[in-house]
């Protein structure tokens, strides 16, 4: 077959890989990386990607001949070979020197073709030898420049980051994230890295806090509102942050920074932003502490009141206790002016009015229960019934195959319920809100 | 509707609001009402006199009035106004020196006159107060709240002039003033159907006239013992519009019929600042220093409902304050200096409540531009700092920018409740059509010029030019059709001053407004409430009717040089002095 192949038959030619796969001669597929048809080079390449080479020095070879068949790198698919059957002759044992496996990275990523770049994020979680610092950072340099709307590639990065994280690359994991959002800001989601996100939760104790406090104070945008969504979507608010003091920023203006940061980013997670604020409190200059406990009064406890038991809980000892029973006490002022305010029917809307919005709150509840069950992974893998009174069901069942009678089955009722809080601002000063979190979050960082 | 009156005069808290009924209820009943109650003279104890004739010899009564029962306090207790020293002043100086020479002879009857009932443990104390100061000349009656309801039934209220369908809308009304929109719908036929029966006659002006006052007071009360005067609120605004429109229908306003007339609009317009007294003075006006307040005083989830209450409000506080500075400027003395510094403080309220609640940033409505434009124009009529005024439309204007350019809660021209609070979003046709006119640009574009906010109107002019090129700028000012329907709202008019020019600089806006409301200013000068000297009747017609401010009230105090820290305090279009 390898002969008819090389005599032109197109049949051969399609099953050239198997053919020089099943020899498992190095030699002999190293024999294609300099044919003229770029097919068979391919076939070439792949096999040697797929076979053991017997040692250092043949492992050498293969990998000078990969460099000289890659040419100027020019060819996608033919990088993108190559690319894979570099890391996996590199990750089959030592080689005499580093320097070859790289050189024909080098070359199959310097034009940064899509398949070469959906073959390196691959690698990063398919060889071994792809996390190696050095193969790492070469991979992950050349993916910054991925197409954000490459989903499969996206994808495959994805599980390459979770699985550097896993073998402790995650501070450089970070760092290619930081960047890569940075640059894609109006095309890629951190939410698109969810194993990623989910390793980094999951990870080293401090490996979140650490990320969140350093994104939040590069002062940009794009790395708050990724940590902001990523939070969000993995419901953490209620868990807040363990935070290391060491992760904190040790100048007074980063403190501060950091305050006005964690709340405009996390307003909609208010735990997270009092444990941030928290942080800073405990470990700031009385100045600093002023307008972080000022923070926690407006936005915080005038937006969720019910932050008040978080802060409640903060320890006697703790350094933050004065600045938050300051709090407190100021928000208790606010709150009883409010209630010390009387009844004034003539401010209230219309009963026409209130039959208006709860129509139209009935009809957006509706809208989002039916968007729920469409997006549901069970809904349509159950069989659904619909009680309409009662609070426990008697079901008589057929087993598989129908033979024998129904059997009687009994299900208690529970409930499920999702609750989350909303910022009182958004009743009383949606506008202002806004201009707020625009304002917060677009602070540049001081110098 | 004997039950509902008899009520509504036991519940009258104040003696002065017994006397805004009574003299037109005697003149209704064929008495001769020779003096009516005055303030700050000494009346010797007689409140009202009337004249009567009783089988052909004129009879002078006399009536000495008191709010609510008469208890033991009210008839000898220590404080100034019981009963019993007053009928001892009407006995001994009173019939002494005071009575009209044309009456020295005639019989004197001594009425007291209370809205409620006399407490049985006096009971037998009154009965021999009069039978010892009984004479031949002088005789006592009693005018309890029943005799007053049966009276009021049989004249101002009687089946022939309020038909038995008229006083159903008007009992329904009265039940429901914890509905408001529902009361006042109701209030509103009553009101229809009288206009329709005053345009009778000259007379029968004089008598529609005063049952709207009258149905406006009873409302007035029944709301306020309620505790929500809301539905009242909007009842005496709509009394007091179509009470103009009977009034400018009499030709000749110094007649007999004409001086009544004014005389009960008078009433209503006292009736429209004491319920705007009640509700602002006493709800409002405490609460404006307080933190979101008035806001959370809403009680609604939906900030929608928050921004339309609390811009209304604004709105009510400006008439109110325009009603008090009116009313400083045909007062004297010390009178005077109490309206003047009453407005003033009404003024800072309203700044005061900006300052603490937020809503009043930016409004949701378009049309709320008309309550703000009343506000200003009480910052104007009084005098008022530029101080507050400045960051107020600063923010507004930058609110506004922020939501045009992020197409999220922008200020939308559609009236519907629905389309608010579906909040229409930002794609392209939502957009449009929910921006197709705004009389909100054009106004905070010519505060902005000379308060110098010049970058912000910089700005405006680019969103504008940008975003809101298919947007119509306008205001509005009367035309010849205007008094004919001004006061009751049956048809439109006018004219819509459209296509204003949102420019850098402001102005050729201000040119385009100005010339404008020169053009047409003879139209506003020629009505009836402005030529009558009565303008803040225009202002209540537009807060009710939705109509913009008419540029003629304020655009002359925004040229480029005018100093908006000392404007002049008295527009073109305030009289110097009236018979108003």
């Amino acid at each position: 077959m390898i002969a008819e192949a090389q005599g032109g038959d197109e049949t051969a030619t399609s099953n050239l890989t198997f053919a020089l796969e099943a020899l498992a001669d190095p030699a002999r597929a190293r024999g294609f990386l300099g044919a003229l048809d770029p097919r068979h080079k391919a076939s070439g390449i792949t096999a040697l990607s797929r076979m053991a080479d017997a040692d250092a020095a043949s492992r050498a070879r293969s990998l000078s001949d990969l460099a000289a068949a890659l040419g100027e790198g020019d060819n996608d698919m033919l990088c993108a070979n190559g690319l894979e059957a570099a890391l996996a002759i590199g990750g089959q044992g030592d080689l005499l020197a580093p320097d070859p496996m790289m050189d024909v990275l080098a070359l199959a990523l310097k034009s940064r073709g899509d398949a070469a770049l959906n073959r390196a994020a691959h690698a990063l979680w398919a060889h071994p030898a792809a996390s190696g610092e050095i193969a790492a950072a070469a991979l992950l340099e050349a993916l910054l420049d991925l197409n954000p709307e490459h989903k499969g590639t996206i994808d495959e990065l994805d599980l390459g980051l979770k699985t550097l994280i896993d073998r402790g690359q995650a501070p450089a994991v970070l760092d290619f994230l930081a960047t890569l959002l940075v640059k894609d800001r109006d095309r890629l989601k951190a939410r698109a890295f969810d194993s990623t996100w989910r390793a980094i939760v999951s990870g080293p104790a401090g490996l979140l806090s650490r990320c969140v406090v350093t994104w939040l104070i590069s002062g940009e945008s794009a790395l708050g509102l990724a940590v902001s969504e990523v939070l969000s979507h993995l419901e953490r608010d209620e868990a807040g942050l363990s935070l290391d003091p060491s992760a904190l920023p040790t100048s007074v203006a980063d403190l501060g920074y950091l305050a006005r940061k964690a709340t405009g980013w996390f307003m909609l997670q208010p735990h997270l932003a009092t444990t941030l604020l928290l942080a800073v409190l405990g470990v700031c200059d009385g100045k600093t502490a002023s307008s972080t406990a000022g923070l926690l009064v407006n936005p915080i406890l005038r937006n969720y009141p019910a932050m008040e038991d978080t802060l409640s809980a903060v320890p006697a000892g703790d350094p933050a206790r004065p600045w938050v029973d300051a709090a407190l006490r100021e928000h208790q002022r606010y709150l009883d002016a409010l209630k010390a305010a009387p009844d004034i029917p003539e401010l209230r809307p219309s009963e026409h009015n209130r039959r208006i919005h709860h129509l139209h709150q009935a009809d957006q509840m509706r809208a989002m229960h039916k968007a729920a069950e469409a997006q549901s992974v069970f809904f349509n893998i159950v069989h659904r019934s619909v009680m309409l009174y009662g609070a426990r069901s008697l079901t008589y069942v057929e087993d598989v195959g129908g033979s024998g009678p129904r059997r009687p089955m009994e299900m208690e009722l529970g409930t499920h319920e999702v609750s989350m809080m909303m910022p009182w601002l958004e009743v009383l000063d949606p506008i202002g809100l806004q201009l707020m979190l625009v304002q917060l979050r677009g602070e540049a960082r001081p110098q | 509707m004997r039950l509902l009156i008899v009520d509504y005069l036991a519940s009258l808290k104040e003696r002065a609001e017994l006397d805004a009924i009574l003299p037109d209820l005697l003149t209704e009943l064929g008495y001769n009402v020779i003096s009516r109650p005055r303030r700050g003279t000494t009346q010797r104890g007689v409140d009202i006199a009337a004249v009567r004739t009783v089988d052909g010899a004129e009879v002078l009564y006399l009536f000495s009035l008191k709010a609510g029962n008469l208890t033991r306090t009210e008839w000898n207790g220590p404080h100034d106004q019981a009963l019993q020293p007053s009928l001892d002043e009407i006995k001994y100086a009173y019939l002494q020196s005071r009575v009209p020479p044309r009456y020295r002879d005639a019989k004197v009857v001594i009425c007291l006159c209370f809205g409620g009932e006399i407490r049985e443990d006096i009971r037998d104390v009154v009965a021999g107060y009069i039978k010892t100061n009984t004479t031949d000349r002088i005789s006592y009656e009693e005018w309890n709240g029943g005799k007053l309801a049966d009276l009021l039934l049989d004249g101002l209220l009687r089946e022939q002039v309020l038909p038995e369908a008229m006083q159903s809308s008007f009992r329904k009304a009265v039940a429901m003033v914890d509905e408001p929109d529902v009361a006042y719908q109701h209030f509103r036929k009553v009101a229809q159907q009288l206009l329709a029966a005053g345009r009778a006659s000259v007379n029968a002006r004089v008598l529609a006239v005063r049952q709207l006052s009258l149905c406006a007071w009873i409302l007035f009360v029944w709301a306020r013992d309620a505790g929500n005067v809301e539905a009242a609120y909007r009842a005496v605004e709509l009394a007091l519009l179509y009470a103009w429109e009977l009034r400018r229908g009499v030709t000749n306003p110094r007649s007999r019929e004409g001086k009544a007339l004014t005389t009960a609009i008078a009433q209503i317009a006292d009736l429209h600042v004491r319920t705007a007294s009640e509700l602002l003075d006493g709800k409002i006006i405490p609460l404006v220093s307080v933190e979101d307040g008035l806001s959370m005083a809403v009680r609604s989830a939906t900030p929608v409902d928050v921004n339309l209450a609390l811009f209304d409000t604004l709105g009510r506080l400006g008439l109110f304050g325009i009603w008090l500075n009116f009313m400083s400027l045909r007062a004297e003395g010390e009178v005077r200096a109490s309206f003047e510094a009453n407005a003033q403080r009404v003024l800072a309220a309203g700044f005061a409540m900006i300052e603490s609640n937020a809503a009043l940033r930016l409004p949701a409505r378009d049309d709320q531009a008309i309550d703000i434009a009343i506000f200003l124009q009480l910052a104007l009529v009084t005098g008022a700092d530029a101080g507050p005024i400045r960051p107020w439309i600063e923010d507004m204007i930058g609110r506004l920018i922020f939501s045009l350019r992020t197409r999220a809660r922008y200020p939308i021209s559609s009236g519907d409740y629905r389309d608010l609070i579906e909040q229409p979003g930002d794609g392209a046709d939502a957009f449009e059509d929910m921006t197709r006119g705004s009389i909100l640009i054009p106004t905070l574009a010519l505060w902005a010029r000379p308060l110098g906010l010049m970058e912000e109107m910089k700005i405006l002019s680019e969103v504008v030019a940008n975003k809101l090129a298919h947007c119509t700028h306008q205001l509005w000012s009367p035309d010849q059709t205007s008094e004919e329907h001004l006061y009751i709202d049956d048809d439109s008019h006018g004219y819509a001053i459209t296509d204003l020019p949102i420019d850098a600089e402001g102005l050729a806006l201000f040119e385009v407004v100005n010339s404008a409301a020169e053009r047409v200013d003879p139209h506003l000068q020629g009505l009836s409430a402005v030529a009558g000297r009565l303008w803040p009747v225009v202002m209540v017609a537009c807060r009710h009717y939705r109509l913009p401010v008419p540029p003629g009230f304020w655009i002359a105090a925004l040229k480029t040089d005018a100093d908006l820290a000392n404007p002049a305090p008295e527009s073109a279009l305030e009289p110097a002095d009236g018979d108003s």
